[in-house]
């Protein structure tokens, strides 16, 4: 966990990296524990998402690091890419449930009616 | 602001003096006229002790919120007055570089509450300005926010502990009582339950053999009992429902304050002199854009209307306020048929605290008029039904199904983690595979730091997995947290604190008092986590037991980790009943409700810097 913490801290993305990465290979070293399993395959995803947002933020000129998965997907359906939603939502295997209330929070804020009655 | 603690049982004003005195002190360390620079966290805290006029008569000239960045000010003096710190240290310095650079001649002095570290010297002298300053201590430990309410207001003392090991807060503690043996007369009899409250008997006692020789005061206070809050997570993580309770969960009491409109409290028009009670303005609908301008506004037991109506239930409220209206206005028509010269002159005489009590009246019903729009609304009545259906151990699955939704709307964090806590300690732990599912949930919704607070969580035990045995399902029943018939308007149990769910730190302290004390549920107690302990503490030589026989014996209750504004409604209930025999006076390191106690376990990712 005090890696996690540094890395939370550490505002430089390359080294920001590195410490979730020994994070994760200290949540894997514990092969019996089956919380520090998940907790590995958390920050994994926590990397994944990270490197993705980089990306975003790249091809977009929007900030998106330090956001939350949700906000990320939310984010992205207020600038019209749903498409881009949609493969978060696999990649992160987000629940239908939780995708939808995320896109008619959406949806709404942009008074997109006609849209939401369509779905 | 200041409230008048000089009543009822015990005589609170000397502390407040005492602290006064020690505040004056603190002041007199700069000679002159000076700029006083406050710790923000401090500035309610100060003005429960003190008014603008003391700090004047001491020299101060203004008086400034300590911030980052630039500080300038006319005055040659400068005093601040901060908690022992890093970052402030850190504020400080620039203070004194920039005004060095500015060729401003200046005179510090720091004043830390309520003492200084080694740390925070340190970290002056490594910036090379510590012989800039004239350093001071103020102890304030216990500030009195009412006649039977002390807090010390250290609003991380539960998570030092537990969560890094560290016993600065317990020595606090142990010294807050020390202060109050000092001035009260030793204790005779101690209760207590959990670590913490073991750890600081044992400190008591040793400071009581270092001392050696002990000031011979009778004993004033009959018995102390010292409670842990880990002992019952469960009540702060409840929904508050008296009226007290009702406006620090929905708006927040700081301080013995409620930061209200500018428009409530201070009403545009005149209010009517005469001739009845009127429906209160509706506050002018604020301008958008511009921000609603608040005010602070005192709440404690001087205001008579409120004194009346702080521990009732939300539901009776209405009739509450309704009745006393009624009164005034038989006042005021009284009044207008009065004929003779001396009835008028005793109308008269009435009239200023009539025309208080109008006032007081007026606002109340704002406010109350502002907690029944929420607690009518369909999410408050949701919420409230998941928690009670949680402590009755019925429909979980439910809840589940709650706590999930909560998550997907990205309900504020706090409230997902407060059901879940909730959920935890009554439903015997999370399931792995529930809690696997939960966990990801909350991680993609709220972000991976929370990975980190729920670690924090498990650490201290609020969320963890099932044990072998159930334990709650006894505690409820043993206790008799659940109250099916619960009377609101003339309530006959403590349950009514949270309409029908009986607070149980408070049924542990009603068993406290028994005769048998307690051994009545020894075995209940057990299952809780914590030592359990009760001992005599002899008294010292010529100490007298002086009680009056006239007047009821008074019990110390001390919450170690917090209390919430309804349990003290339901300790104070206890007090008016006459089973108890006995008046209660709350000391605590913290007013808490849940969602300041879940701020104080939150990772503070800038607290120092």
């Amino acid at each position: 966990f005090t890696f996690l913490y540094e890395a939370f801290r550490e505002p430089n993305f390359e080294k920001r990296l590195g410490s979730f990465e020994k994070s994760k290979e200290f949540f894997q070293q514990n092969k019996q524990d089956k919380d520090d399993q998940s907790n590995a395959q958390l920050v994994q995803e926590q990397i994944k998402l990270e490197i993705l947002q980089k990306e975003l933020e790249n091809t977009t000129k929007e900030s998106f690091l330090g956001m939350s998965i949700s906000d990320t997907i939310y984010k992205l359906i207020i600038t019209n890419d749903s498409k881009k939603a949609m493969n978060l939502k696999s990649e992160f295997k987000v629940p239908d449930k939780r995708f939808w209330w995320i896109k008619i929070k959406a949806l709404s804020a942009l008074d997109k009616w006609e849209e939401l009655f369509q779905f | 602001q200041i409230p008048n603690i000089s009543s009822k049982v015990l005589n609170l004003t000397s502390i407040r003096e005492q602290s006064k005195r020690d505040l004056g002190e603190a002041l007199d360390s700069l000679k002159g006229n000076k700029a006083f620079v406050m710790d923000p966290k401090l500035m309610g805290l100060l003005n429960l002790i003190s008014d603008p006029a003391f700090l004047t008569s001491h020299g101060v000239e203004k008086r400034y919120e300590l911030k980052k960045g630039r500080f300038d000010t006319d005055c040659k003096n400068i005093i601040y007055i901060v908690r022992p710190q890093i970052k402030y240290m850190h504020y400080i310095t620039e203070h004194v570089r920039q005004h060095a650079s500015e060729n401003k001649r200046k005179e510090y002095a720091i004043v830390f509450v309520p003492r200084g570290t080694i740390l925070c010297q340190r970290v002056l002298e490594e910036q090379g300005v510590l012989g800039n300053f004239v350093l001071h201590e103020f102890p304030l430990d216990i500030v009195p926010f009412d006649e039977d309410v002390l807090s010390l207001e250290l609003s991380s003392a539960y998570r030092e502990y537990l969560l890094d090991g560290d016993r600065t807060s317990l020595f606090y503690v142990a010294k807050s009582l020390m202060k109050l043996q000092s001035m009260f007369g030793t204790i005779p009899i101690v209760k207590g339950k959990g670590q913490c409250s073991r750890l600081v008997m044992d400190m008591i006692t040793r400071m009581r053999k270092e001392m050696g020789e002990e000031v011979t005061v009778p004993p004033e206070i009959d018995s102390l009992i010292l409670l842990d809050r880990e002992i019952d997570p469960i009540t702060p993580m409840c929904s508050q429902l008296t009226y007290e309770g009702l406006i620090d969960e929905l708006f927040g009491i700081n301080n013995n304050a409620v930061l209200l409109e500018d428009t409530i409290v201070n009403p545009p028009q005149t209010p009517p002199q005469s001739g009845g009670q009127s429906p209160p303005q509706a506050p002018q609908p604020p301008q958008p854009g511009q921000p609603v301008k608040k005010v602070p506004f005192p709440l404690h037991s001087n205001d008579k209307v409120y004194s009346e109506i702080r521990d009732t239930n939300f539901s009776v409220l209405s009739s509450h306020l309704n009745k006393k209206a009624k009164e005034i206005d038989e006042y005021y028509k009284k009044f207008k048929t009065t004929q003779s010269i001396s009835a008028i002159r005793d109308h008269m005489k009435k009239l200023a605290s009539y025309q208080t009590d109008h006032n007081s009246l007026r606002i109340h019903t704002c406010i109350t008029e502002k907690i029944l729009d929420i607690t009518k609304s369909p999410s408050f009545l949701k919420r409230l039904e998941a928690e009670q259906n949680l402590l009755a151990c019925v429909n979980t699955e439910q809840v589940e199904k709650f706590i999930e939704d909560s998550i997907n709307k990205k309900d504020p964090f706090y409230k997902v983690i407060r059901m879940l806590i909730l959920y935890n300690a009554t439903c015997n732990g999370l399931k792995p595979k529930l809690w696997d599912f939960l966990k990801r949930e909350i991680i993609q919704t709220y972000g991976s730091e929370q990975l980190i607070t729920l670690h924090n969580m498990e650490k201290l035990g609020l969320l963890h997995k099932p044990d072998a045995k159930p334990t709650y399902p006894q505690i409820k029943k043993e206790l008799g947290l659940i109250v099916e018939e619960i009377n609101e308007q003339n309530p006959n149990d403590i349950a009514y604190t949270y309409s029908g769910y009986a607070p149980m730190s408070i049924r542990i302290i009603q068993n406290a008092i028994k005769p048998g004390g307690w051994k009545s549920i020894e075995d209940l107690l057990k299952l809780m986590p914590g030592p359990t302990f009760e001992e005599i503490q002899p008294l010292p030589q010529g100490a007298t037991t002086n009680v009056k026989s006239e007047r009821k014996p008074i019990t110390l209750v001390y919450f170690i980790g917090g209390v919430t504004f309804s349990e003290i409604s339901a300790l104070r209930f206890l007090s008016r009943q006459d089973q108890a025999n006995r008046d209660f006076i709350i000391l605590t390191t913290k007013l808490i409700n849940g969602e300041s106690m879940i701020d104080s376990l939150l990772e503070q990712q800038d607290d120092d810097y």
